[in-house]
């Protein structure tokens, strides 16, 4: 065949090489190439296609899993948007959530990032591992932590916090409001701080070291060469960090859910206080799976699918500006 | 005034690792020196210790006469250009060039003056909006002598500037680089590998080995005299032949020998110096334009004579270069283009040994200092 072709090319040196080839046993590559990608192609359609439009499909129904399905139009959408505030409120909680977590994160992994990538630094692979760890726990261990770190009564920082009389009386970590939204943002900062840095520092490797002796001999202090030099380089690995925490973020599950639901700490419904940790994902998998209500579970991924589509839009929008700047 | 001091310098990476030790250079205003070497010889590290980016382990450092050795890089008046060229990625050539001028603060007006002179200077005016990524190497070369020039700085350090152009270029931003030297009129040391660079650049020239200078001289005192044999392999292209002999003297006066092979010293050349290596080996050094193999020079050379078998002959246009081999010697020798020896011939060739250089075979060092011929 490629012999074929190179005389095609010869013989019509003038014309479009690549004409002869399209006319030559037409539809025979793209047989071989469907062949191959089949098994792929079949995953997709089965795994994904599939599902997403049967939970489409769905999201119009009262279906609880086991008897007939009732067509109900858009009545889920009009309960979610309209009568249910748990929608909004695990908007508005998961929003607050990485409100809390993402930007301490990320200044915490940067700082940490900078001082461990100093060249003469003691105990260097040490204390890069101690700041990555947490992120290779298994969330399960994390709510169990957590949990007992945070406990009203037998918690160690309440004991911590009142030995240093920073506090008078044990606070209700766990059972409060905006400390139980703190308290998971905090186990969140803890749990992902090592993975960004590491991210960061990945980045920070790339800069050549060139580039900062240039920058000293131009005059800059070390204040100018990290905000003018070191930052605006590490954009790129900074637009990739904000933007996978931020999708992490709308998909917030399990921490939330091991935090206050964990045998240790089973006595809180299941979005924590007042639903104050109840995140977007945990109403979905408390709907669905829980209550059994698949079509309003339905219902709210596809809710949930908007959002974390409209995010990633404007994140896209901001990086292609980001990249023309 | 800029000119640079340098005493008894030496760096030592830890734990012992010594880059260049016993580093004596004095450099007046406004020269254009240039440090050459192999790889690892510490010319680098030395531009790198008058930039300031590397600490100075012992010895002392002056420019314009003030000790500059715990002085910060920023202070020093100097700029620097380096081999990557080192431009700010995410700044655009306006910015990159402008960046040292804002950290000090200087007017917006003038900045602007400063930046779109040098662009005029360099070429670069249609391009001070875009950023690095969008410029050729030879492009960004230009931005990052630019980002040197509107420093206005009392010293240009250039490290291997032109290293990542290619050939047609590299030649010429040499003529560029010189004129540029001639216009701002200040103190240029460059850094190189390139011995073509470093004769055609450099006003002095200081010659480094392994941490150490071998010697500091004007491009053509080197080629003409070299201080040793290293020296004289390093500075010239194709590189000089070296013959191990012994020096010996008969009726005829002192001569070579080799295996088989005598080969006489002119009249003029000869002197009471040889005495002292009569009879003792010694490294015979002959530059490839020292051989002929045309008729004329053989009959004129008759004393130094030599049979030889062509490995391969290499016609380079203007010139021809012919790989010698003889008793297990190996010689290139640059002839005319009207060179009748081609590849396999065996041909005589003839060592105008007037020109010849002797080494210790010991200490590589020059023997005799030529005086009887050019002093």
């Amino acid at each position: 065949m490629k012999e074929k072709s190179a005389r095609n090319i010869i013989i019509t040196p003038a014309t479009n090489s690549r004409k002869p080839r399209r006319g030559n046993k037409p539809g025979k590559r793209n047989r071989y190439a469907i062949f191959f990608l089949a098994p792929y192609i079949a995953g997709v359609l089965v795994f994904w296609i599939l599902p997403i439009l049967f939970t489409f499909a769905i999201s119009f129904t009262k279906w609880d899993g086991f008897n007939a399905m009732q067509f109900i139009g858009i009545e889920n959408y009009k309960h979610l948007f309209l009568e249910d505030g748990r929608f909004f409120k695990s908007l508005f909680n998961t929003v607050v959530i990485m409100g809390l977590s993402i930007p301490v994160t990320l200044v915490l992994a940067l700082i940490f990032a900078y001082i461990l990538s100093g060249k003469a630094l003691y105990a260097k692979r040490f204390l890069q591992l101690g700041v990555f760890l947490p992120y290779i726990m298994t969330p399960v261990a994390v709510g169990i932590i957590f949990a007992l770190l945070f406990d009203q009564h037998y918690g160690f920082v309440n004991r911590i916090l009142m030995y240093l009389h920073i506090i008078q009386s044990p606070l209700p970590w766990l059972g409060n409001e905006w400390l139980a939204r703190i308290t998971l943002a905090i186990a969140l900062i803890w749990m992902y701080c090592g993975y960004q840095m590491i991210l960061l520092m990945s980045g920070m490797s790339m800069i050549s070291e060139d580039v900062y002796d240039a920058a000293r001999i131009d005059g800059a202090n070390t204040r100018q060469v990290f905000f003018r030099i070191t930052l605006p380089l590490l954009k790129g690995v900074l637009v990739f960090v904000v933007i996978t925490s931020l999708i992490g973020g709308f998909q917030l599950f399990d921490e939330p859910l091991l935090l206050f639901n964990s045998s240790l700490s089973g006595k809180f419904p299941i979005g924590g206080p007042d639903n104050a940790a109840l995140t977007m994902s945990l109403f979905f998998y408390n709907e669905s799976y829980t209550n059994f209500n698949f079509g309003y579970g339905a219902a709210i991924s596809y809710m949930m699918f908007v959002v974390i589509a409209l995010i990633s839009f404007v994140s896209m929008k901001i990086m292609d500006r980001g990249d023309r700047l | 005034m800029a000119n640079i001091s340098l005493k008894n310098i030496r760096k030592v990476y830890p734990p012992d690792v010594t880059a260049v030790d016993g580093f004596n250079l004095e450099i007046e205003d406004r020269r254009f020196v240039v440090l050459v070497g192999p790889s690892g010889c510490g010319k680098t590290t030395v531009l790198r210790m008058i930039a300031g980016l590397e600490e100075i382990t012992g010895g002392e450092l002056r420019i314009g006469g003030q000790l500059m050795n715990e002085v910060p890089p920023k202070n020093r008046d100097i700029a620097m250009v380096f081999q990557n060229y080192a431009l700010y990625p995410h700044m655009t050539v306006f910015k990159n060039m402008s960046f040292s001028l804002e950290l000090r603060k200087v007017p917006k007006a003038e900045i602007k003056r400063r930046v779109e002179e040098a662009a005029r200077i360099l070429d670069i005016e249609r391009l001070l909006h875009r950023k690095p990524k969008a410029l050729s190497g030879g492009q960004r070369q230009r931005v990052a002598l630019g980002r040197a020039m509107v420093r206005e700085p009392a010293v240009f350090l250039l490290d291997e500037p032109l290293s990542n152009l290619d050939a047609k270029l590299r030649a010429s931003m040499r003529t560029e680089l010189i004129k540029l030297h001639r216009r701002l009129e200040t103190t240029f040391v460059y850094v190189t590998h390139d011995q073509t660079e470093a004769m055609t650049m450099g006003e002095l020239i200081v010659v480094m080995k392994d941490g150490f200078i071998q010697q500091i001289d004007t491009p053509q005192n080197l080629y003409d005299r070299p201080c040793n044999a290293f020296v004289a392999g390093f500075i010239g292209n194709p590189q000089m032949n070296f013959m191990n002999g012994v020096l010996e003297r008969d009726e005829r006066g002192f001569h070579m020998a080799f295996a088989k092979d005598r080969i006489y010293f002119p009249k003029e050349r000869q002197g009471g110096w040889m005495e002292a290596y009569s009879g003792k080996p010694v490294k015979l050094g002959v530059r490839p334009e020292d051989i002929y193999d045309d008729e004329a020079s053989l009959d004129k050379y008759g004393d130094a004579v030599i049979n030889a078998h062509v490995e391969v002959s290499e016609l380079m246009g203007s010139e021809v270069y012919l790989y010698l081999e003889r008793e297990g010697m190996n010689l290139t020798a640059r002839v005319g283009p009207g060179t009748t020896s081609r590849t396999g011939d065996k041909v005589k060739v003839a060592i105008d040994m007037g020109k010849a250089h002797l080494f210790d075979p010991e200490n590589e060092n020059a023997l005799s200092d030529r005086q009887g011929k050019d002093d």
